[in-house]
């Protein structure tokens, strides 16, 4: 019995430390799961986040499209600095969208600190920058961000464009920066890196996962398809239609040009296939169980992440709808 | 002790030091030539092409059939993109082209550390690495030849390829994701190269598929560079369609494959239920109306 009563506060505590010591290697294990991957000439990713980071790395700045979780900026910016010493300058959000925005404070911080600075208590800095960095977003990111339900806690921006596109030239190539004015959300971009022949596409192409068509923040499917359309308009393929432009996603694996083109014909045809039973005077409930999209359901649905069949079809089905109000 | 041993000992390091240094040792096999494919397994799907809705004999799940289904053939001309489109590295070895391997041999230990392929269509070159590499990360962009490693089991070479993108197992619509990998097995006996392809695609398949493909030797065979150009065929929306599909319940073609050859239409369909001799007892009749066979009838 001494030893049962000695045993049991030392089984506990054992395993109460193995449960750290596990806890501390899985960490250690998610931080060690970042890396940095080559896409193409200038042109990096960041793997192993919750979300794609592209990042430029030249000659005189680093650029940013999407930022990760606020923990994963320091371990981030060691592996660049393996790279590359120089200056953050550019941060460019694809949407309003938590996963892809909430490195953003932290790595402004990570800029020059030498006057002016934000005022207390304001999240978002408008009208230029006062540290080196710029965080840019389309204008329509920062309405809803003030204007919308949305599950984005503190946002943080320099300046928005409201053009169909806005560009600049850094490391020496020139970098395009479009609107998808109604895919995704209503102020999703996608960035363009000219020389590297590079586009980071944001939540526009999430491999193995169904659109998201975030009709609540201005999505609709037919705008998805546009976008898709205008990036591959954009994109040229190497020798028997693979490599030549690469698409980095919001999510999962690098592309290139036919994995848009099997994402895009996959949208159209669901689309369409939708639009046929509405115009056949189906319901919504209808086409929810009428199997639809059996045939890409083992491919993009269950339990990949992302939409769900019944979230990816209503987002289709009020997408259709509003627009034949 | 030692010194009765040591003449015992010198013998059996000379004789493994001269097995070494003649590769006599190595099991590698060099497939290495021109190789031309021969036709008599699946000619009619190989060279022409298959019929629409012709899943016979494939181990397909609904998802595939409902894919093939909605297949309209005018894709491949109104979908751009489509014109030069490579044949995926697991149907490859179908199609109707030459086949150049050859084996790249590390200057320094002077072993095989891998085959390179060529194939006559669409300059289709994939590299079969038998150094055993690491394999790609998951987030690296997918190929259509997919990434390759090989090993010899005796005379036999066995590929694994994963890293697919998304392609086709047959050309009439049955996709194949990129998710699947192929397993291969080449055989060489004399001038003649066999090829057992077996491909397992959970997204799209209910059990594993079997192919096999055979070539024979010919020094003379000589490729063509591949000059295609991805020139649009048809205008966009010329069909109504930027991409080309059949809704549900309204391909037109869906019955042509088992009228033509008189099979019952359910036995067309696919599916493991379909690919055993046990089907047999329970398959339907083949249409009696004879009209409706054209081809191949008696």
């Amino acid at each position: 019995m001494y030893y049962l009563k000695h045993l049991k506060p030392f089984l506990l505590k054992s395993c109460l430390f193995g449960i750290l010591i596990g806890a501390w290697a899985n960490a250690a294990e998610m931080n060690q799961a970042l890396g940095l991957f080559h896409v193409k000439g200038q042109i990096y990713m960041l793997t192993g986040a919750d979300v794609n980071v592209t990042v430029q790395i030249g000659n005189e700045a680093i650029v940013f499209v999407d930022t990760p979780d606020p923990s994963d900026v320091e371990e981030m910016m060691s592996l660049i600095r393996e790279i590359s010493d120089k200056p953050v300058r550019q941060v460019i959000t694809t949407a309003l969208d938590p996963l892809h925005l909430a490195g953003n404070d932290t790595i402004e911080n990570l800029g020059f600190r030498g006057f002016g600075g934000r005022g207390a208590g304001v999240d978002i800095a408008i009208g230029g920058n006062t540290t080196g960095v710029t965080l840019l977003a389309h204008e329509n990111v920062l309405n809803r961000f003030y204007l919308a339900d949305n599950d984005v806690e503190s946002l943080t921006l320099t300046t928005t464009y409201f053009t169909p596109s806005f560009d600049f030239y850094m490391n020496g190539e020139g970098i395009a920066v479009y609107h998808m004015p109604k895919a995704h959300t209503d102020g999703d971009s996608i960035v363009f890196f000219r020389s590297s022949d590079v586009i980071s596409l944001g939540d526009l192409l999430i491999p193995g996962q169904y659109p998201d068509i975030d009709i609540s923040s201005g999505g609709t499917v037919n705008g998805f398809i546009e976008a898709l359309n205008f990036t591959l308009a954009l994109m040229i393929p190497g020798p028997n239609a693979e490599g030549g432009t690469y698409v980095v996603p919001g999510h999962g694996r690098i592309g290139d040009e036919i994995d848009v083109v099997e994402y895009r014909n996959m949208l159209v045809i669901v689309r369409d296939r939708v639009k046929n039973m509405i115009d056949q005077g189906s319901n919504l409930n209808q086409i929810l169980v009428s199997g639809l999209t059996v045939d890409y359901d083992t491919e993009y649905g269950g339990p990949r992440g992302g939409p769900t069949t019944s979230e990816f079809i209503t987002a289709i089905y009020q997408s259709l709808i509003e627009g034949m109000e | 002790m030692i010194p009765r041993n040591i003449p015992l000992f010198n013998l059996f390091a000379f004789i493994a030091a001269l097995l070494l240094s003649s590769g006599l040792l190595a099991q590698e096999i060099d497939f290495s030539g021109d190789w031309r494919p021969l036709y008599h397994e699946d000619l009619p799907e190989r060279s022409p092409g298959p019929n629409l809705a012709d899943y016979t004999g494939m181990p397909i799940n609904d998802a595939a059939r409902m894919r093939g289904d909605s297949y309209n053939p005018n894709r491949i001309s109104v979908v751009s993109e489509y014109i030069c489109r490579q044949h995926g590295g697991d149907y490859s070895m179908r199609g109707a082209a030459d086949l150049n391997i050859s084996r790249i041999i590390d200057p320094l230990t002077q072993q095989a550390i891998a085959f390179k392929t060529r194939i006559g269509f669409m300059g289709m070159e994939r590299t079969i690495w038998l150094n055993n590499p690491e394999r790609p990360p998951e987030i690296a962009p997918h190929t259509f030849q997919g990434f390759s490693t090989g090993s010899f089991d005796g005379n036999m070479l066995n590929i694994l390829t994963t890293d697919f993108k998304e392609s086709y197992l047959r050309r009439n619509g049955l996709a194949a994701s990129s998710e699947r990998t192929a397993t291969e097995h080449w055989v060489m006996h004399g001038d003649y190269l066999t090829v057992v392809t077996v491909i397992d695609d959970p997204v799209f398949l209910e059990e594993p598929m079997v192919r096999s493909q055979t070539w024979v030797r010919d020094p003379s065979a000589r490729q063509s560079p591949s000059s295609c150009v991805p020139l649009q065929e048809l205008p966009v929306n010329a069909l109504g369609q930027i991409v080309p599909h059949f809704l549900p319940g309204q391909n037109p073609w869906i019955m042509e494959f088992a009228e033509r050859y008189r099979i019952p239409y359910s036995a067309t369909r696919g599916g493991i239920e379909t690919m055993y001799p046990e089907y047999m007892d329970i398959m339907e009749k083949p249409p009696g109306n004879a009209e409706f066979c054209t081809e191949e009838c008696e």
